[in-house]
């Protein structure tokens, strides 16, 4: 039987489609806008989902491409008045996506519920080592991070993730859930995305006119994530003096909906992240002192993709079996465009070596089959490396230049002393020595 | 009104609005008739069933409000931009 995301905005239809389908066997999640179907997207697995176009909060596209982007073996119908729709949406999202004419009848419904969901994307994810059902990579680097994800999810720690933008921070949240076998949903939020007057509500709900526009009673993130994983993303650049709250929520595990009496017991645990270094998060005062304490019980330092270079063949392999089996081809990479990739440094990570594929992708040689890459690979988003900035200047002493240049090597590489001595020429015993010597110095 | 939200079909934006608000009401209707055959051959309960005939009723009565409503727009009965304001 199915696994029905049914998402759309007009409350009588939704009862009645939800009703008639769990007649049918099949079991049936909804949502009435964007907001309420993206986390119940990523934190369920579907087999169907059945998505209206036009939405309150935006277009039902906006879903689709988020669908794309978790890999999510699923069969979508897009619910139109129109067919016209149909050859324009086609063209943007591939073959996959099918479509259900207004008015419906249980004939159609029918006829796209018995429509298997893609089982040949199983089958080509098993080629693929996925940890925990999520990360990819063999590199050391990554074998310390599954080692720290097996440690804490076997315990219910508070977890803070700290890495660069695009390093998989929203992954390895997703990971740890997966290796901790909960059996409630995870529930990733933005705290950076909330308008400031309505944090309190998204976090902890609210009862029917607590405030203007509250029409009906909210639960917040907290109690949607009973039993399983609250996902804080960004979480320093919530509001300094709306922090109390959150950590008084983590220090009584029980929150209060807005305009409520009663309070509800919590059980989740909590994974926030952050791209700020713990130096920028104390000096900048992003966090208060407390609330970094509560949530960084467990503290994990996700590796930039220029210290796991070894790993980028497989990531690239992985992301074009993905788009292979969106677009239904067979494209690859030669090998003087694979030694390009993996000699550029990717200030954006992961997600910008995703991009570049993709792009790549799209311009493909379809006479060799293989993906072009553009002579620049940089995007306009990239950022300034510091260390191409920093050289000999006059006036510096031997040790001075000497010290920059092992200091900026560890930086580079997330302080894998190992590699930095590779790269400098030096011994690790000569490195170890250089690196006590300024920490007594200082 | 603008004359560039008119189409050459006479068709314009509240016009279509409207069409796309009786697709709804009659999806909404479909749905239910579809729900109500299935309780008459599954649970052979008649409050049920009365309760979607319920509902099918009253959205027979929203798709004929906005019929009225669009024809009034569409002979110039009335201002057109007032069934968007309704």
């Amino acid at each position: 039987m199915a696994q029905v995301l049914l998402v759309d905005d007009d409350p009588a239809f939704v009862e009645a489609t939800s009703e008639l389908l769990e007649m049918l066997g099949h079991t049936v999640r909804t949502a009435t806008c964007l907001e309420e179907a993206r986390p119940i997207a990523k934190s369920q697995r579907h087999t169907h989902v059945i998505l209206d176009l036009i939405l309150p909060d935006g277009s039902g596209l906006h879903l689709l491409d988020e669908l794309n982007n978790l890999g999510s073996m699923v069969q979508i119908a897009l619910v139109t008045g129109h067919d016209s729709v149909k050859s324009f949406v086609a063209n943007l999202y591939g073959p996959n996506i099918h479509y259900l004419l207004k008015p419906l009848s249980l004939e159609q419904l029918k006829v796209f519920l018995s429509r298997e969901p893609e089982t040949k994307t199983l089958k080509s994810k098993g080629k693929f080592n996925l940890h925990f059902g999520h990360l990819i990579g063999e590199s050391a680097p990554m074998q310390r991070l599954y080692e720290m994800i097996e440690r804490v999810a076997k315990t219910e720690a508070n977890v803070m993730l700290m890495g660069e933008s695009g390093a998989g921070k929203e992954e390895v949240a997703s990971a740890i859930h997966a290796a901790s076998q909960s059996d409630g949903p995870f529930i990733p939020v933005n705290c950076g995305a909330f308008a400031t007057e309505l944090i309190s509500s998204e976090l902890f709900g609210h009862e029917k006119g607590a405030f203007t526009g509250a029409v009906s009673r909210k639960a917040g993130v907290f109690e949607q994530a009973q039993g399983g994983t609250l996902f804080l993303d960004e979480v320093t650049e919530m509001p300094i003096d709306l922090q109390p709250n959150l950590l008084r929520a983590l220090e009584s595990r029980k929150v209060t909906r807005l305009g409520a009496t009663n309070s509800v017991d919590i059980d989740c645990r909590v994974i926030s992240a952050t791209n700020r270094s713990e130096y920028d998060i104390a000096e900048e005062k992003r966090l208060r002192e407390d609330l970094y304490f509560r949530l960084a019980v467990f503290p994990i330092h996700i590796p930039p993709l220029r210290s796991r270079k070894e790993d980028i063949p497989l990531l690239v392999n992985y992301f074009l079996d993905d788009l292979n089996q969106q677009y239904r081809a067979d494209i690859g990479i030669d090998e003087v465009d694979l030694k390009r990739l993996q000699e550029y440094d990717w200030p954006g990570n992961v997600r910008e070596l995703r991009h570049c594929l993709h792009r790549a992708y799209i311009m493909a040689d379809h006479d060799l089959n293989v993906i072009r890459i553009p002579d620049k690979i940089a995007s306009p988003f990239s950022k300034q490396d510091d260390s191409s900035r920093a050289g000999i200047e006059f006036g510096k002493t031997v040790e001075e230049v000497e010290k920059e240049l092992i200091l900026t090597t560890l930086e580079h590489l997330d302080g894998d002393k190992r590699q930095a001595a590779d790269i400098l020429g030096i011994s690790l015993k000569t490195l170890y020595n250089r690196i006590n010597s300024y920490e007594q110095n200082a | 009104m603008s004359l560039a939200l008119i189409s050459n079909t006479g068709v314009n934006m509240n016009h279509n609005a409207t069409i796309h608000d009786i697709r709804n009401h009659l999806n909404t209707i479909s749905m239910n008739a579809e729900l109500g055959k299935l309780t008459v051959e599954q649970k052979k309960d008649p409050e049920k069933l009365i309760k979607i005939l319920d509902v099918i009723l009253r959205e027979c009565q929203q798709c004929s409000h906005q019929l009225t409503e669009l024809k009034a727009d569409i002979t110039g009965a009335r201002p057109p931009n007032s069934a968007a304001e309704k």
